[in-house]
Formats: C-alpha cells, structure tokens, sequence
C-alpha cells in the first residue's frame, strides 16, 4: 500500500501548551509559532466542546477527525488530556490506532517515565524524537 | 464489570518489567528513614511522602492508561474498581477490596491486607504516628488528578499501627472543569 503524506505532528498537554510540534511539505501561511499553536489549541478546544455539547448521548465523545479539500487532521486525546494531532493528505484512513501507539510507546516510554522531564514542558529529548521519526518513517511519507 | 478490570490488570501486570519484591522494599524503606532523619518530625515526613507519591502519580497514571489500554471511566465506582484491579495489581501485584461506600458515591475504603512495602516493617513506639506506606496516598492523589479529579486520600486504619486491618480512604471532592485556553471565551 503506498504511504500517505503526512504534513505535521502535533502532542499538547491538557493546558494548550505546546510539548512537540514538527512539520514536513507546508506551504502556507502557517508559521508553526506560538500563537499559530495556540490557534491550533483554541479550535480544537472548541471543536471539542461543540461536539459534546451536541452529543445526543450523555458522553465523553471526541471527534476523531476532520477533512479539508486539502488535508485531513487527526485528532487522538487521552483520558490525561493530552492531545495527539496529525496533518496529512485528505484521503487518509483514521489514524487513531497509530496516535494512540506512538501515546502509549514513544511518548510514555521517552518522555512521561524520564523523572528528568517536567511535565507541561517543551519535549526535547532525542530518544523521543528518532524513535518518533523512525515510526512516521516507516508509516508515512515524510519529505523535506 | 468487575471481571473486565480484573482481566485488563492481569493483561497490564503481564506487560510491565519486574523487579525483586526486596529491592523495593528496601528502596523504600531507606526513603522512609532518610526523611525521618532530615525531617525529624514524623507530620513533616507524612506529607513529604505525600508528596512524592502525587508527583509519581502524576506520572504513573499515563503508564497505567498506556498498558492497559482502558479509556475514561463512566462513573467514580468503576473508578475505584480501576484503581484496585488495575493500578495496584499493575504497580504493586495486589488488589486491595473496595468497601464502606458513601450513600453518595462518591467515598470509598480500600482494604489492604498484604502491603507490599510492610513486609518487614515493626513501628516502634516514637514512630506511631507514622504513616509509613503514605506514599501511595500521594500517588492515587496525583493520579486522579491528572483525570481532573481532586481527592482527598488517608489511612484512617493501619495494621502497623495495631488495628486489625490497612483501611485507605478515598474521597471526591472535585471533579475539575476543562482548563479553558488562555484568551479564549473572554
């Protein structure tokens, strides 16, 4: 099966901080900064309570994803609250499995173990980020 | 529902690295002491244990989620019923019993009958005040924190302490709203 693109990565915590953020192929006006961050945040915070709001089931629902003529952005979120997002190409198939596998192997074994890391801080550690890109490597096509 | 939690612990504690109960205790028992000596006042070391279990919990609550796989509890009793299959049987091989509800749901005791962290431990007299496994106190309070749930956690019984059982209190006394972003809704 060929390898669907992926444009970006995202993890933030339950607070809208930003703890990793990387990204391939953008062309647009996006400039990857604070405050496009917390745009990001700020939309996928109200998209979330927008839709439990209109669950017809008392639930925690989430949305999963979202679709543009252009892309597609995934959206994982675990019972901590922290956020995992995808960008990639618009006929890509859900992506949870895969947020949820690099939540529960890359980034909890790297980064939440390490008593180094405080948490709500910016991830910087090189074990989590090859072991991030050998994954996305090996599932996606990820250029530039 | 019970057997559910029951199996996703076994499932858990089957994936998690192990390591000699001794060195554990002896780990933490060389903890406990050290705070004895620096603090030399067993409230202060209470609640240095305290604190140290809320900021593994903090922690430890992603590697639960992560190897167990369970999602978001629909109400505090399977949350209780999560804590006891699932996060003790993960963490320390045991499944403490869950008793003495509230009317309300929303307080309940674990009753622990083989504490791990005890194993060779005899309080002597100037110690009775010491709540020597406090830490894990800490580290359900950090823990459901994480969930956005604020709980108050205590041994209110202590086999240490001569009653006939370990009794640990847990209480909900909050369940906190969604952070909202900075400068948003304003």
């Amino acid at each position: 099966m060929e390898k669907k693109t992926l444009y970006a990565f995202y993890v933030f915590d339950g607070r809208g901080a930003r703890l990793y953020s990387d990204n391939w192929n953008q062309k647009s006006g996006w400039r990857n900064d604070d405050e496009d961050h917390k745009l990001m945040y700020g939309m996928l915070f109200s998209l979330n309570s927008f839709v439990k709001k209109i669950n017809p089931k008392p639930s925690n629902a989430n949305f999963h994803h979202f679709t543009t003529s252009t892309y597609r952005l995934h959206c994982y979120e675990t019972p901590t609250r922290l956020k995992f997002i995808m960008l990639t190409e618009p006929n890509t198939d859900d992506l949870r499995e895969e947020l949820r596998f690099i939540y529960a192997n890359i980034f909890v074994e790297y980064v939440i173990k390490n008593p180094l890391y405080k948490l709500h801080d910016p991830v910087e550690s090189e074990q989590f980020v090859s072991h991030l890109h050998r994954y996305l490597k090996q599932k996606f096509a990820v250029e530039g | 529902m019970a057997a559910k939690h029951v199996r996703m612990g076994e499932a858990a504690l089957s994936k998690v690295d192990k390591i000699n109960s001794e060195v554990l205790t002896f780990t933490y028992g060389a903890i406990v002491t050290q705070l004895i000596k620096d603090y030399e006042d067993i409230e202060e070391v209470n609640k240095q244990l305290e604190n140290m279990g809320y900021n593994i919990g903090l922690r430890l609550i992603d590697e639960l989620i992560a190897k167990s796989g369970i999602g978001r509890c629909a109400d505090f009793r399977e949350t209780a019923e999560v804590i006891s299959k699932i996060g003790f049987k993960m963490f320390l091989g045991i499944s403490p019993a869950i008793v003495n509800w509230n009317g309300e749901y929303s307080e309940f005791s674990l009753l622990i009958d083989e504490n791990p962290l005890t194993e060779f431990v005899e309080l002597p007299e100037q110690y009775r005040g010491l709540h020597f496994s406090n830490l894990i106190c800490g580290v359900i309070r950090g823990a459901m924190e994480t969930l956005q749930m604020k709980i108050e956690c205590k041994f209110v019984k202590d086999q240490l302490r001569g009653d006939d059982t370990t009794e640990l209190r847990v209480i909900l006394k909050e369940i906190m709203a969604d952070e909202v972003p900075v400068g948003y809704g304003e």
